[in-house]
């Protein structure tokens, strides 16, 4: 069951690579806290009561329904439905997707006595999703496609974290929820200052803040 | 003696009735009568009894293509097991022979097709053509997993990966399953990969390419189109059909199964749109994706341990 769900959420990153629509993504967002949650539920130490409701707190309420929420809002807000122009168009970035996410499962095999202990479904597949974040953070524009990836990255490593040790210290799951929390206040902050400003949400306009200007 | 009969027989009256039955469907969601589920049939006789009208700019390419694409389609046929499991002729590697006689024949279709000198035909070869790169190494893929697994070498190991339904097996199935169906989109040149229904040239891909055949060839090619789709959908079937079961049970089960592809396929074309031919490519491209994952879990399950 736990394996199923595993390479579910290793397919959920292929379609986001292949989408170029952000309500998309951001469905994607909360169906990976419901698989998150899901495998928690089905992997984690269910004896120490606190660490687990901690981790179904953080899976099933903040990953699944505070965040893609509040991203939905800002959506709705500044009117912005598809990230139109990736760098690389969407059906080379599944190729690639799909490519990482098979070297993803090379890797966790190719010295399988070194990591003695480790489900290498698990790590494959959150290596992978790690290294398809970063990806899409390159090739995508705007500064929610970007912080999406950030998120996707968040969640691959509590999927890693979740690979190594069965439970997690409540101090990793913490800090875990602080990185989420301090990109999400930047976003905050940063999407409304550039709608305001630019009325458009591509990195690309960022490039135009030089300090050389000032002196003109 | 009686099995393989009754394969034959399976293999040349069901592409008719898995036609009509998906028209029957597509008729039902429409709120329609629809026609009869042997019209396939019909038309067939309709075309076959048609004279040919053929260009003359064409060669002998373009009149022997379908009567060798036919061949090539019938001939796969026979080495895939339909009903008890059990196919015509039983050899070990089959499956690779399996896929270079369906090769040779789309190689006539699309060498036939750019043979009339038409651009229209010859945009719609070059689609059909880069379809096929991605599709084919992904069944290899597919097909070489499976064995690996089963440790089978015939086309009987599909119907043996049935038994490995635990834990990793058990994904590969539904990946197998979901990649041979898309499978069975692209080559049965169904909804969303190409709309057996329109004619409009820009938007067609296997459509355009028989635009320039008539009567018995045109036959000829809606038959073995039919074919080839019952021929995939019996690959699933025997990945879902246990080894075991008595005769009759065997041969019930596959029909059923056969009936609900077709009934699946019909209803995904009333429910949803022909997709962009550039997302076309994304939708074969999953095959793709799923093959390495089918190959990587098999990698995990064989030497994992």
């Amino acid at each position: 069951m736990e394996n199923a769900l595993i390479v579910l959420y290793g397919l959920t990153m292929l379609y986001i690579s292949a989408t170029g629509r952000i309500k998309a993504h951001v469905k994607m967002l909360f169906f990976q806290g419901i698989l998150l949650f899901l495998i928690c539920y089905f992997s984690a130490d269910k004896t120490n009561l606190v660490n687990f409701m901690f981790l179904t707190f953080e899976t099933l309420v903040v990953k699944t329904f505070l965040i893609p929420l509040f991203l939905t809002k800002i959506l709705n807000k500044n009117k912005i439905y598809r990230d139109s122009e990736p760098h690389i168009p969407n059906f080379y970035s599944l190729v690639i997707a799909s490519i990482m996410l098979f070297g993803g499962f090379l890797i966790s095999n190719i010295d399988y006595q070194a990591f003695d202990g480790i489900n290498p479904i698990y790590f494959g597949v959150s290596i992978s999703s790690i290294i398809i974040s970063l990806y899409l953070i390159t090739t995508r524009h705007k500064v929610l496609t970007n912080v999406i990836g950030f998120i996707m990255m968040e969640n691959a490593i509590f999927l890693l974290s979740l690979s190594v040790a069965k439970e997690m210290p409540m101090i990793v799951n913490m800090g875990a929820l602080l990185d989420i929390f301090i990109v999400v206040f930047i976003l905050g902050l940063l999407i409304n200052k550039i709608n305001e400003s630019f009325e458009d949400l591509s990195v690309y306009k960022l490039c135009d803040l030089k300090d050389c200007d000032c002196d003109d | 003696m009686l099995i393989n009969l009754i394969n034959i027989l399976f293999l040349l009256i069901l592409p008719f009735l898995f036609i009509g039955i998906i028209n029957k469907t597509k008729a039902f969601w429409t709120g329609r009568k629809g026609p009869s589920v042997f019209q396939a049939f019909y038309d067939f006789i309709k075309l076959i009894k048609k004279d040919m009208v053929v260009s003359n700019v064409t060669s002998i390419v373009f009149s022997v293509a379908p009567a060798i694409t036919f061949a090539s389609i019938l001939f796969a046929g026979l080495f895939v097991p339909l009903a008890a499991n059990k196919s015509i002729i039983n050899v070990e590697g089959s499956f690779i022979l399996f896929a270079y006689i369906l090769g040779l024949g789309k190689f006539f279709s699309l060498i036939g097709a750019m043979d009339t000198g038409s651009s229209f035909e010859g945009m719609g070869a070059s689609r059909e053509a880069s379809f096929s790169t991605i599709v084919e190494p992904a069944f290899f893929v597919i097909m070489a997993s499976i064995i690996a697994l089963t440790g089978n070498y015939t086309f009987k190991s599909i119907s043996l990966i049935i038994q490995k339904a635990d834990g990793i097996g058990f994904l590969i199935i539904i990946l197998a399953i979901i990649s041979l169906f898309i499978m069975l989109l692209v080559e049965g040149c169904r909804v969303p990969v190409d709309d057996p229904d329109t004619h409009l040239e820009l938007t067609m891909i296997h459509e355009v390419m028989v635009l320039d055949n008539s009567g018995f060839d045109l036959g000829l090619i809606f038959y073995g189109s039919a074919m080839k789709m019952v021929i995939i959908s019996s690959l699933i079937a025997n990945i879902l059909m246990p080894v075991n079961l008595s005769f009759g049970t065997s041969i019930v089960l596959y029909l059923v199964i056969i009936t609900i592809l077709a009934i699946i396929i019909g209803t995904l074309e009333s429910s949803i749109a022909r997709l962009r031919m550039s997302h076309v490519f994304e939708f074969i491209f999953v095959m793709s994706s799923f093959s390495l994952i089918i190959l990587s879990l098999t990698a995990i399950t064989l030497y994992g341990n």
